[in-house]
């Protein structure tokens, strides 16, 4: 939180470089939060890269009213709602494979990497049946280790909102677990 | 709101290790005598252990900021070709010119003052007068000539 707000103080003291920073310590946070919400290693990439930008053009009108992740959040989740509004689709279990293969290259245990494999693919394939705003809340909890009160600031709802969506979430991904035939849990 | 309605409600919480202690207190006593939602905690706890060991995606150190920066430069080369000296300043200001000048003279012909020897466009080209530019913009949007023929 103090180092956020020290490299913000910089960046709008006209130190660019400080915005470097920023992204050096949220890339892979903002990464997995997109990807685990689509399930595409590129646009997840690509979205990752358009919310920074957007972060970088607002950094200026950042009013501190949350936190700077709080804040950061939301717009990584509004990009990833915006590219998802546009693209009305979900992963295909062949692309899955594919992105899987590519992210395990350096595994030397073939046998070991191939059911990892397996196993990552499936529980992306449930997380992309679990509606969007469940899914958000689970990911945010799950994914990102927030606690109910910042997700709750990120979804703009009432903790028991966050709550009962989490919940739902789990529920719905035992229930698509579950056709998997028990092997991922 | 019997104990099963309950225990289901704060079941999150509980997994997540964000329940009241009374809270989870109570859920332990009503996990230890009802099958039905002593199931439900081990499954839940389960999908949250599967999530957690998920797979995390990682980019190379600085990976994103160097394609960013990358991004930035880009677009604001982009602006820099539409500032006054580039290329894009002087394509807009050729478009930009004709139009005002188009706008103003429509207005000025429509907001003039209309006089009682006014007669329509058409009747003042049919009589050989000379025709401007601004003339000719007149007639098409409909307005009236003010001099006399």
């Amino acid at each position: 939180m103090k180092e956020d707000a020290f490299y913000i103080e910089q960046f709008l003291g006209g130190e660019e470089k400080a915005f470097e920073a920023i992204v050096r310590k949220y890339q892979n946070r903002v990464l997995n939060i997109v990807f685990s919400l689509i399930g595409k290693d590129r646009e997840s990439e690509d979205i990752a890269q358009e919310a920074f930008l957007k972060a970088y053009r607002g950094l200026k009108g950042f009013r501190r009213r949350c936190s700077f992740s709080t804040w950061l959040y939301r717009i990584v989740l509004n990009t990833t709602y915006d590219f998802l509004r546009k693209r009305r689709d979900v992963v295909t279990e062949e692309e899955a494979l594919g992105q899987s293969v590519d992210a395990r290259g350096g595994h030397n245990d073939v046998l070991f990497v191939l059911l990892m494999k397996e196993r990552d693919v499936l529980i992306q394939k449930a997380l992309g049946k679990v509606p969007l705003a469940y899914r958000s809340a689970v990911v945010l909890k799950d994914i990102e280790g927030l606690s109910y009160a910042e997700i709750s600031k990120i979804l703009s709802c009432r903790i028991g909102t966050v709550e009962s969506r989490i919940y739902r979430a789990r529920q719905l991904l035992k229930k698509e677990l579950m056709k998997f035939g028990g092997d991922v849990i | 709101m019997n104990a099963c309605a309950r225990t289901r409600r704060l079941l999150s919480r509980y997994i997540d290790k964000e329940a009241a202690k009374r809270d989870a207190a109570f859920i332990e006593t009503h996990v230890a005598g009802c099958f039905s939602c002593r199931k439900e905690l081990r499954e839940l706890s389960c999908v949250r252990e599967v999530l957690l060991k998920k797979e995390r995606r990682t980019l190379p150190e600085g990976e994103l900021a160097r394609r960013l920066l990358r991004e930035v430069l880009r677009r604001r080369s982009g602006q820099e070709d539409s500032s006054p000296g580039g290329m894009g300043y002087f394509a807009r200001r050729l478009i930009f010119l004709p139009a005002i000048g188009i706008a103003l003279s429509a207005a000025f012909l429509i907001l003039v003052p209309q006089q009682t020897n006014r007669y329509s466009w058409e009747e003042h080209i049919l009589s050989g007068a000379p025709t401007t530019t601004a003339m000719t913009l007149g007639l098409l949007l409909g307005a009236r000539v003010n001099s006399t023929p």
